[in-house]
């Protein structure tokens, strides 16, 4: 198991006039190769969930671990939890602060243990991984690069030291379609290298669908269905508390419906959606 | 973490001096202070201590969020108070060794400016418990008022106050998601020696100016295209307003001062205008 969490709690500014509680009672296991979706709507603590796997934040009741680390120990070796759980969060081009790309992206592997040489090596590896040109970014700054160039190299940052399991905060906000597809067919990508497990947080249902092979919703703190993303979105009323909307293509295949044709599947991808729709009327494979 | 640090200190509840106006409150404060400065006998304190302990029982603010203020300036009071009482060499001597000689003299003294200190700040902390940082700047920039005569740009000077007092709350959210995401990428923040603590910031505080100077970028974008300062006479959506309130806690103010300066002047004295 990758990832265990059990009835996990937590509270903001505890025994304050402004406690706050963000997460309540959670418990999900994640196997190792999973491709895992965190959905809800503002506040409803994916972060702070995220958070507490890569020990930024300390469980306050409940157990967390993560392969063979006990998060709950008194002190548990963050160092060698950290190398494992890369962690990239939202809008990640702001914590860049290198004076050049290169020594941006060494930064972690440096930190982790590696020598000089290596980490000047995985740099690389990782800044041609996320498909930019090494040549020509290595010394540049990276304030001159664009905003996909920066978020690019963040990404960099993070997959140079190779963890397993890779957790993304809002990988594609505020980026362009163009840029969104590039970033999730990156992950992707890495996906089939060295990194093992995948968990993403989104707010766009259409991401959600398409590219992840199991959901968690959280509403309000606790974690109210933990299913596929077939599952979850051939409910037509799953998300009617919580602020959330089916993706396009289940809402398309849903419309369809209702004027009386009949859709069987739940369909995740537009290539799917079409398909469906294709069969219905009778013609072959499109 | 940064979070648990609530700047300003305000502490909200529902009370009666919460509900002062911002301006008479400044004024208070600043009665309190020249009343603290006022005392010349130690009996004077009294009077202080009774008003300071009313007035924090009225505030319904715990005793822990007032002591936690005097947290800070514990080691100022203990360091003042022990240099007065092993330095001072007034009245009579009580323990003499080496060079130190402690008197009753530099005893009282050192007890004077340790109340006097603590007094201050307990008063002062008040202010910032009861009152948000925004109805602080609100009520200096109506007190500065006057200045406007003499061209003194009150309003922008409130301005640019009540945006650096809304921005440390941001900020302070933002070191701690860049730290977060710098820990993340294995940075270590509590091990190795001064310098290597102090270099251990720079991947923190880069990241935090860049994002400061584009808040302020967008800030005065924000503001240009809303056309601020186009209007000559800015209205507020909040006036401030004194009440009867203000009026009863002004009263007890000024009779502090009064029995102060009485007690101050004529201790035994006072006893005899009673009668005694």
């Amino acid at each position: 198991m990758a990832i265990e969490v059990k009835n996990l709690t937590y509270t903001y500014s505890a025994n304050t006039p402004f406690e706050k509680r963000a997460i309540t009672d959670i418990s999900f296991s994640i196997k190792e190769g999973e491709t895992v979706g965190i959905i809800g709507s503002t506040g409803s603590g994916k972060s702070t969930l995220i958070q507490h796997l890569n020990g930024l934040i300390r469980a306050e009741s409940g157990s967390i671990k993560v392969y063979d680390i006990d998060l709950t120990a008194k002190k548990p070796n963050f160092k060698r939890l950290r190398s494992m759980v890369g962690m990239l969060f939202q809008y990640p081009e702001y914590q860049l602060f290198e004076d050049t790309v290169l020594k941006d992206v060494s930064f972690a592997p440096r930190n982790f243990g590696y020598n000089a040489e290596q980490a000047a090596r995985a740099a690389r590896e990782a800044i041609e991984l996320v498909g930019l040109d090494y040549e020509i970014v290595k010394d540049k700054s990276p304030f001159e690069l664009s905003g996909g160039e920066k978020r690019r190299v963040a990404i960099a940052g993070v997959i140079a030291y190779r963890p397993k399991i890779l957790i993304l905060d809002e990988p594609t906000a505020g980026l362009d379609p163009a840029g969104k597809k590039e970033i999730l067919s990156l992950i992707q990508h890495l996906k089939s290298g060295g990194i093992r497990t995948v968990i993403a947080i989104s707010h766009n249902m259409d991401e959600i669908a398409e590219y992840t092979e199991r959901v968690l919703v959280l509403n309000e703190g606790r974690l109210v269905a933990d299913k596929t993303p077939k599952e979850l979105f051939a409910d037509k009323n799953a998300f009617a508390n919580t602020g959330l909307a089916l993706p396009h293509t289940a809402n398309i295949a849903n419309l369809i419906r209702e004027k009386g044709a009949d859709i069987p599947n739940t369909p995740l991808t537009t290539e799917e959606l079409c398909k469906d729709i294709v069969a219905y009327l009778g013609g072959d494979n499109g | 973490m940064a979070k648990d640090i609530t700047f300003g200190q305000y502490y909200p509840a529902d009370s009666f001096t919460h509900k002062l106006d911002p301006r008479a409150k400044l004024i208070f404060v600043t009665a309190y202070i020249t009343a603290v400065f006022l005392v010349k006998s130690l009996y004077s304190y009294i009077p202080i201590g009774i008003f300071l302990i009313a007035t924090v029982l009225v505030s319904r603010i715990p005793l822990k969020s007032i002591l936690k203020s005097l947290r800070a300036i514990l080691f100022i009071v203990i360091f003042t108070a022990a240099l007065n009482v092993f330095f001072n060499t007034d009245g009579n001597v009580l323990v003499s060794w080496w060079v130190i000689k402690i008197t009753d003299g530099g005893l009282l003294f050192a007890l004077r400016m340790a109340l006097r200190l603590v007094l201050l700040v307990i008063g002062t902390t008040l202010l910032t418990l009861t009152t948000t940082p925004m109805n602080i700047t609100d009520g200096m920039e109506s007190l500065m008022k006057p200045l406007k005569v003499v061209k003194f740009p009150v309003h922008d000077i409130a301005l640019i106050m009540s945006i650096a007092l809304r921005f440390i709350p941001i900020l302070m959210e933002e070191v701690d998601k860049i730290i977060m995401a710098q820990k993340a990428r294995g940075a270590a923040f509590d091990s190795g020696g001064l310098i290597k603590r102090a270099r251990a910031l720079l991947p923190v505080l880069i990241p935090l100016f860049v994002s400061a100077f584009r808040r302020a970028d967008e800030l005065a974008l924000a503001l240009d295209a809303r056309c601020y300062n186009a209007t000559p006479k800015r209205t507020k959506l909040k006036e401030l307003k004194f009440t009867s309130r203000d009026l009863v806690a002004a009263v007890f103010i000024v009779m502090l001062i009064v029995a102060v300066v009485a007690v101050n002047n004529s201790f035994w004295g006072l006893f005899a205008v009673w009668g005694w």
